[in-house]
């Protein structure tokens, strides 16, 4: 029940927010539909609005393509370091893609990035690519979500009964025309799915086009909303009416991803007895595989980071490395005890604060297996409200919310925490049912049946079991929680700062080799949470399995 | 002595009687088959019996001791029964030694008693060399045996089974079936085994238990219930069939002839007087028939019949037969062709009425 409150009343209060004159609370605020016809209809935020949906459809398609080829590569032929490859496939992903967007503005910003310099050197083009327009949010958003594309068609793929496409050898289809006329409308389900989760993730993201839309004047729907929070005079009740064009578009992804989920379990079948597909022998053609994902691994990783540390070096961002250039300042600035703060802060919200969430996920799971029926339905479907509102949306209603109560929370740790329960409530919940789903009911029974309190079965049994699932979650969490800024910029206060918040801002004053040695530092962070996490729980190995 | 006594046994989910009132008992070191179609309530009287489920009426004794009554359950722990699930449920993070083990660290053992137990019984259960494998590596017959010896170790007053045949192959299933049997009687167990394969209730039992929707039809040996079926479920469920309907025309104390249709008549050895002109439905079983020999004059239930179908399976044959238009199922090894013309005689002892 308190539940209930805590997930809809940020979400009510973006609504009544939205018809109002002024913040909640505020004393000569009256209501008005001003908001709401601007935000419906004025020429700049219907151009947003489909600015916006372009964008995802342009990024969801381009990311099963790339991601979509890189799974069939790695499912189903014989290209060397397959499984390798599978597991480094999964990093571009736990990497945040506004890590991704500094790299790339170090790589490709029109006259400073290393990339556009080099070819000048070279062919005397002035700038070869220039980051700061559609095809370079388009760039960094694919090279992040390639690689969710890839995790989703990769399960897809290996899920697909091989009888079914052995079938289809047999009546004289070879591997080509089965992958089209088999393979593609099995996995077809999936394939709109992971469409629409991207369309959604990439329709509310505000940090990649804000920094690389807003220079050239191109908005979407997040940035506009930024645009009106953030900058003064801010007018965050327009910014609350256009936030709820944002919620529909969020709302009917997820519907509809809900809807082609429930298809898919028909669809896919999945063969417990583990029978291998056949894999396509390609020959001498497998190098060129190989270089294909390689080329990805690059692009998504290796090349920005490799962009990051040098930049991250320099005193400003330019292309003439001379050693008076290079500097480690940058890095010293970190330890100053602003900054220190917020390493803490992100250290302990994340670790902290992740196992936290952990725990509570772990027990929402439990509680709500218990409570089956009709009651269990309602708590299931506002579960994954709060995942369909846009983070910064969801801040926007969470300061409304707690400025006016009573109780201190607001510009607290407390809030970022709620924040950031809300946001992963959806995930965490179905992870933690996940991990007892896998407990069948037998085995805890079989051990009542050797003489086992219920208590000692939970801990001999369904502990050991779940144990591994449960500490991947913690590790999801935290690097989440870690990355999280859409959510944090609105809510953060100087005590409360993030490592993000604190990136965002060195970006906004143009300090940009600053931002990227705290980008360093979070990169850094995260992989070795991820190494840490794949030698004792094989965190990513699972995740690859489901 | 019954170390299982159920009464009047019932349990209901919501709007389902899944167990509509039963009761039986079983007999120390018997061997208990409960038989019955998908959906009859043979798990959910298992549960009960373990624990696992609390009844909604009725009362569980075991070894003299109530172990569930209304308002009273003691807890599956306490119950010392122990049980092997169709799935086999073994934990897939311990070794097969740790399975088997798990169970004895709650008793006061010391290590090396403990450890002497469990090699002893994987050796009885053929699985020595085992120890430290994972279950997840053993074949389907292997986990099987590790499931029992996991029950066996812990020598229960009684041994609860849920179909623990039906996850292997044909093959294998006979193999185990007899094996199972071997090794329940080996370990001295009484045992409650429940099974929807009548084939392998009848291999299993000392005692079988035929249910139809919560209810039970029939309770007996074997070949009391292959024999005498109490009715046409009964007879219908537990082995091959045929059935005939008859008015009877003439009847004395130990027998009576029936009219099948316009020209059949046919003689039934029966127990109890019949009321003549009644309608009567026969069940005759496929070993009651008898195919070949010379037609003899003023022989009783001498028929000729045609052959409508053979399935041929290495020591005899199952035939399909029209005899005077009825259809009746007949095994010899006489090797007839289809469409060949034989003589049949029905033996009056192995033909029972069956009531409904
Ligand atoms: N937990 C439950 N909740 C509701 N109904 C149940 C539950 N368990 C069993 N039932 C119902 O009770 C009836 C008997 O089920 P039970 O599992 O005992 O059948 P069974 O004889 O073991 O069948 P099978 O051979 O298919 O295993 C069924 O109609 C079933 O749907
Ligand atoms: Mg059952």
């Amino acid at each position: 029940m308190l539940l209930l409150v805590v997930i809809l009343a940020p979400v009510a209060s973006v609504f009544y927010g939205s018809f109002r004159t002024g913040p909640p609370g505020s004393p000569d605020a009256g209501f008005t539909l001003q908001n709401w016809v601007t935000a419906y209809f004025s020429p700049s935020y219907v151009s947003a609005l489909i600015n916006t949906v372009w964008l995802g459809a342009t990024v969801a398609a381009l990311s099963l393509v790339v991601g979509g080829t890189i799974a069939w590569i790695i499912a189903r032929t014989d290209t060397p370091g397959r499984m390798q490859l599978a597991l480094l496939m999964i990093v571009p992903l736990m990497i945040s893609n506004l890590i991704t967007t500094l790299a790339w503005i170090a790589l490709a910003a029109p006259n400073a990035g290393f990339i556009n310099a080099y070819v000048r050197g070279w062919t005397g083009v002035r700038t070869i690519f220039n980051i700061y327009s559609f095809a370079g949010i388009v760039l960094v958003h694919v090279l992040h979500y390639a690689s969710f594309a890839f995790l989703a068609l990769f399960a897809a793929l290996k899920s697909v009964d091989a009888s079914l496409e052995e079938a289809s050898y047999m009546v004289g289809y070879g591997p080509v025309q089965t992958s089209a006329r088999m393979t593609l409308p099995l996995i077809a389900p999936t394939i709109a799915t992971t469409f629409l989760v991207i369309f959604v993730f990439v329709a509310e993201n505000f940090s990649v086009p804000t920094l690389l839309g807003t220079p050239v004047g191109f908005q979407t729907l997040p940035s506009l909303i930024y645009y009106n929070m953030a900058v003064t005079p801010s007018q965050p009740n327009l910014a609350a009416a256009s936030g709820t064009v944002l919620v529909w578009v969020a709302i009917i992804g997820t519907i509809l991803q809900r809807r082609f989920t429930r298809h898919s379990d028909r669809y896919v079948t999945v063969t417990g007895k583990g029978s291998r597909q056949r894999e396509v022998r390609l020959g001498q053609w497998r190098y060129a595989t190989f270089g294909l994902v390689a080329l990805y691994l690059l692009l998504a990783v290796a090349l920005p980071y490799l962009a990051l540390v040098i930049g991250s070096l320099l005193n400003f961002l330019t292309p003439n490395l001379r050693w008076s250039a290079f500097t480690l300042d940058n890095y010293r600035v970190l330890f100053t005890e602003d900054n220190l703060t917020a390493v803490t802060n992100s250290l302990l919200l994340a670790g902290g604060g992740g196992l936290a969430l952990t725990a509570i996920y772990v027990l929402m799971s439990f509680a709500l297996g218990r409570v089956r029926g009709a009651w269990g339905r309602v708590t299931d479907y506002v579960t994954i409200i709060p995942t369909a509102v846009p983070a910064l949306i969801l801040g926007v209603g969470l300061i409304w919310t707690f400025v006016g109560l009573p109780v201190p929370i607001y510009g607290t740790m407390a809030i970022l925490m709620i924040a950031y329960f809300l946001r992963n409530i959806g995930y965490g919940v179905r992870q933690a049912d996940n991990a007892f789903n896998q407990v069948s009911g037998d085995l805890v029974e079989a051990a009542r049946m050797t003489g086992a309190s219920r208590l000692r079965a939970f801990l001999d049994v369904s502990v050991p079991i779940i144990k591994p699932a449960i500490f991947s979650l913690w590790t999801m969490l935290f690097i989440f929680i870690f990355m999280e800024v859409s959510a944090t910029i609105l809510l953060y206060t100087p005590a409360t700062r993030t490592m993000p918040t604190v990136l965002w801002n060195y970006m906004g004053s143009g300090s940009q080799p600053r931002a990227f040695a705290i980008a360093v530092a979070q990169a850094n962070i995260i992989f070795i949470v991820l190494y840490l996490a794949e030698r004792w729980f094989k965190t990513l190995r699972t995740s690859l399995d489901k | 002595m019954a170390v299982l006594k159920v009464e009047n046994l019932t349990k209901v989910f919501g709007a389902t009687r899944a167990i509509d009132n039963i009761s039986f008992d079983v007999e120390l070191g018997d061997i208990m088959v409960i038989v019955g179609g998908s959906g009859c309530g043979k798990t959910t009287t298992l549960r009960c019996i373990a624990g696992l489920e609390d009844p909604t009426d009725g009362v569980i004794t075991v070894d003299g001791k109530v172990v569930a009554a209304p308002g009273r359950s003691v807890p599956p722990e306490q119950r010392g029964i122990g049980m092997v699930f169709q799935s086999y449920a073994l934990w897939p993070h311990r070794t097969v030694f740790e399975n088997v083990a798990y169970g004895l660290q709650r008793r006061n053992l010391s290590a090396d008693a403990a450890r002497e137990k469990v090699t002893g019984i994987l050796k009885q259960v053929g699985l020595s060399g085992f120890e430290d494998r994972y279950p997840s590596t053993l074949s389907g017959g292997q986990q099987q045996r590790v499931a029992l010896a996991r029950s066996a170790v812990l020598q229960p007053r009684l041994l609860l089974l849920d179909e623990p045949l039906s996850n292997l192959d044909a093959k294998l299933r006979e193999q185990m079936r007899d094996e199972l049997r071997e090794m329940i009687k080996m370990f001295g167990m009484t045992a409650v085994h429940i099974t929807h394969d009548q084939a392998e209730a009848m291999a299993l039992a000392d005692t079988m238990i035929c249910m139809r929707s919560g209810r039970i039809e029939q309770v007996g040996s074997p070949r009391e219930i292959y024999r005498t079926p109490a009715n046409f479920y009964v007879a219908d469920f537990i082995g091959a069939c045929s059935f005939l309907t008859g008015v009877a025309v003439e009847t004395d104390d130990e027998s009576s002839t029936f009219l099948i249709g316009d020209a059949m008549r046919l003689r039934v050895r029966t127990r109890a007087p019949v009321q003549p002109g009644s309608k009567s439905v026969m069940a005759i079983r496929p070993d009651g028939i008898q195919i070949g020999g010379a037609m003899e004059a003023n022989a009783e239930n001498q028929f000729t019949a045609t052959t409508l179908r053979e399935t041929f399976l290495g020591s005899h044959s199952e035939y399909l037969l029209d005899v005077g238009g009825h259809r009746l199922k007949a095994d010899s090894s006489a090797d007839l062709t289809v469409g060949q013309a034989c003589r049949v005689r029905i033996d009056p002892a192995k033909i029972v009425l069956v009531p409904g």
